[in-house]
């Protein structure tokens, strides 16, 4: 059934129901039109004359016919209305954008409700659907929550970068730590230095000056066992016995002997010192890596001598520029970590060699390993496996950054129960100052 | 005001709950016709104390839950609002019955609950207003809140006014194994419209 509009209207009504800024239309249950105002032909492009009695889905057939057909139903059997909001359904008929110039949207936002109809009995006659549109309100809203992702996202970048800022400090705090120590050691090793270089060259001397005195004394010996007076040689014999000369003699070679091969070991451990620390090389160098290792390993001999046997294979290595302080920290760091993987007894192997122009320096052992979970976190600041004090977390981290800076990179396989072993990756020359960074 | 609401004499409590049972039944009637399903209404269980009032919601079995909520408003004389709890996973297993097809499941979901939480404000609502005589429009429903207790949600709101009368209903529909809880808050000034009703029945029989 369908009506004009002026049949049942006063025309003022019907002005107001043609003119309101909504779409109104009039369905009955199967979902024909009955009713369609103004809003709606202007919108759709069809005339109210032209939609009139065809079903609401044959004139737009991409209306979901199923879900529609249940609104309407539900409000003939529940005489409620039934919403649609843009939130969830922005465009429930396909209408143009309401801002054609300014916009950006393509289509028409809109709040639509389904709302009863009754007849004077009280029976619901037809669905009364009224569209609003809502494109101003969800322009913004949309807009402002896109808004809200930006700066949810910023804020967490932020965060991000806090979180890096306070690494880096922390590992800026360890490199200023161990160069603190460096100095530390550099200075003490030069004290020691000269005094341990005076008792060295006295003792020279001295070992020369005792061996004069032995001499004197057998010529003396050798004399008076030619002597006639038995008195004499008799008090002779007797005075050497008495203070066990041969003895005398002997350890005192013994001991002048081994003296001076301490003070060698020493001057050994002051030299170390002086090249572990590089006091004297603040700038990037040719080094040879060689001499590093055996220096650091000298150093921190007393840390692994008791737990592992150190096994070194040195391949052929060109001179590498480097900034040998912090390189040997890198390897004191690995090969001290080496011996603390191993539990009781094991070995550490230090390898190095050359591979597609990459000097390369393994420390494997045969320790406990590591597990797979840590593999990641490894070079994380701070984390750490070892008990509360025993580690930092910050010797890796460390050792990678000062790796990266030489461009050059820090690998590490491990099989846990099989031990593990970091490469030192590094290129034999630094990249021009040009282009640095890139590397 | 909220004291004539809490010192309902017995026979006017009586009248009040056999309203909301009849708009129950009523409902319930009308939803198992519209989805050709047998539904539940559970007998409401009728809380009239102050929202605002936590021993009150501790009393609630619903309010501790983590659940989905929606809120529809009524309006006019019989004002107030109508708050649905739902699980996980909302009404997703009444996606078919409401004419929901062929979509995807994530992009209903919010609009699906909604159209739920309307149609039983609706069926709840209408009942009581039919009894009362009374006429009643109603606001598009909305998202209240996700994955938070009631008691959180309603202890974070600043209400308007006191709430008054709070029903608890259960409803199910057993064969999609699915169901929900009803809070129906009716705001102070309506309680004297609906007490006044009461007594006007109570003086007809």
């Amino acid at each position: 059934m369908t009506f004009a509009l002026g049949e049942v209207l006063p025309a003022e009504l019907g002005a107001v129901l043609q003119n309101i800024n909504l779409g109104v239309l009039l369905l009955d249950r199967d979902g024909r039109v009955v009713f369609w105002n103004d809003f709606m032909a202007i919108h759709s492009g069809r005339d109210s004359a032209a939609v009139r009695g065809r079903l609401l889905f044959e004139i737009f057939p991409e209306l979901p016919q199923r879900w529609i057909q249940k609104k309407i139903d539900g409000v003939f059997a529940l005489q409620n209305l039934a919403f649609t909001s843009w939130q969830q359904r922005p465009h429930l008929f396909s209408f143009s954008g309401s801002r054609p110039v300014t916009g950006q949207t393509e289509r028409m936002y809109q709040n639509c409700t389904f709302s009863p109809v009754l007849d004077a009995a009280g029976g619901v006659k037809y669905v009364c659907l009224t569209v609003a549109d809502t494109s101003e309100v969800a322009v913004q809203q949309l807009e402002m929550e896109r808004l809200n992702r930006l700066l949810l996202a910023e804020k967490s970048e932020q965060a991000r970068l806090i979180r890096k800022l306070e690494d880096a400090q922390a590992q800026l705090l360890q490199s200023e730590k161990m160069a603190a120590i460096g100095q530390l050691a550099a200075g003490v090793a030069h004290e020691i230095n000269n005094p341990v270089g005076y008792v060295y060259s006295n003792f020279s001397s001295l070992e020369g000056y005792v061996g004069d005195l032995f001499k004197l004394i057998e010529t003396y010996r050798t004399v008076a066992a030619e002597h006639r007076d038995a008195a004499l040689r008799a008090q002779l014999e007797q005075a050497s016995q008495a203070l066990d000369y041969d003895f005398l003699r002997e350890d005192m070679a013994a001991l002048v002997r081994e003296s001076r091969q301490g003070l060698e070991r020493v001057k050994q451990i002051v030299q170390d010192l002086r090249d572990f620390s590089h006091i004297d090389s603040g700038d990037w160098q040719l080094v040879d890596l060689h001499k590093g290792l055996d220096s650091t390993l000298n150093v921190i001999w007393n840390e692994i001598k008791f737990k592992a046997e150190v096994v070194k294979d040195y391949g052929e290595l060109q001179l590498v520029q480097c900034l040998g302080s912090q390189l040997n920290q890198v390897f004191m760091n690995l090969i001290i970590n080496a011996a603390h993987a191993i539990d009781k007894q094991g070995t550490i192997w230090l390898e190095t060699g050359m591979q597609d122009d990459w000097v390369f320096v393994r420390v494997r052992d045969s320790g406990a390993g590591i597990a797979p979970e840590h593999l990641t976190r490894l070079f994380e600041p701070f984390f750490t496996t070892k008990p509360v004090g025993q580690g930092t977390g910050l010797g890796l981290s460390v050792s990678y950054s000062i790796v990266a800076k030489h461009h050059g990179r820090l690998e590490v396989e491990s099989e846990p129960g099989k031990g593990a072993a970091f490469t030192v990756w590094l290129p034999p020359r630094q990249p021009s100052q040009g282009d640095a960074e890139a590397g | 005001m909220s004291s004539q609401l809490a010192n309902l004499r017995d026979e006017q409590r009586d009248v009040l709950q056999e309203l909301m049972n009849v708009a129950m039944g009523q409902g319930a009637d009308r939803l198992a016709r519209l989805t050709e399903t047998f539904v539940t209404l559970s007998v409401p269980r009728i809380h009239p104390l102050d929202v605002t009032d936590a021993s009150l919601l501790e009393q609630l079995a619903i309010a501790s839950q983590p659940a989905i909520i929606t809120r529809q408003s009524f309006l006019g004389r019989l004002r107030g609002e109508v708050m649905v709890c739902f699980g996980e996973n909302g009404a997703d297993q009444l996606a078919g019955l409401m004419g929901y097809e062929g979509e995807e499941q994530d992009s209903i979901q919010d609009e699906l609950m909604l159209d739920v939480t309307n149609i039983l404000t609706g069926a709840c609502i209408n009942g009581l207003a039919q009894q009362v005589e009374l006429k009643v429009s109603y606001g598009p429903p909305a998202l209240l809140s996700r994955g938070r207790q009631l008691q959180d949600v309603l202890g974070s709101q600043e209400f308007r006014g006191h709430q008054a009368l709070v029903l608890e209903i259960h409803f199910e529909v057993a064969t999609h194994s699915f169901y929900c809880d009803l809070l129906v808050c009716i705001t102070e000034d309506a309680v004297a419209t609906v007490v006044e009703v009461i007594d006007q029945l109570l003086s007809d029989i």
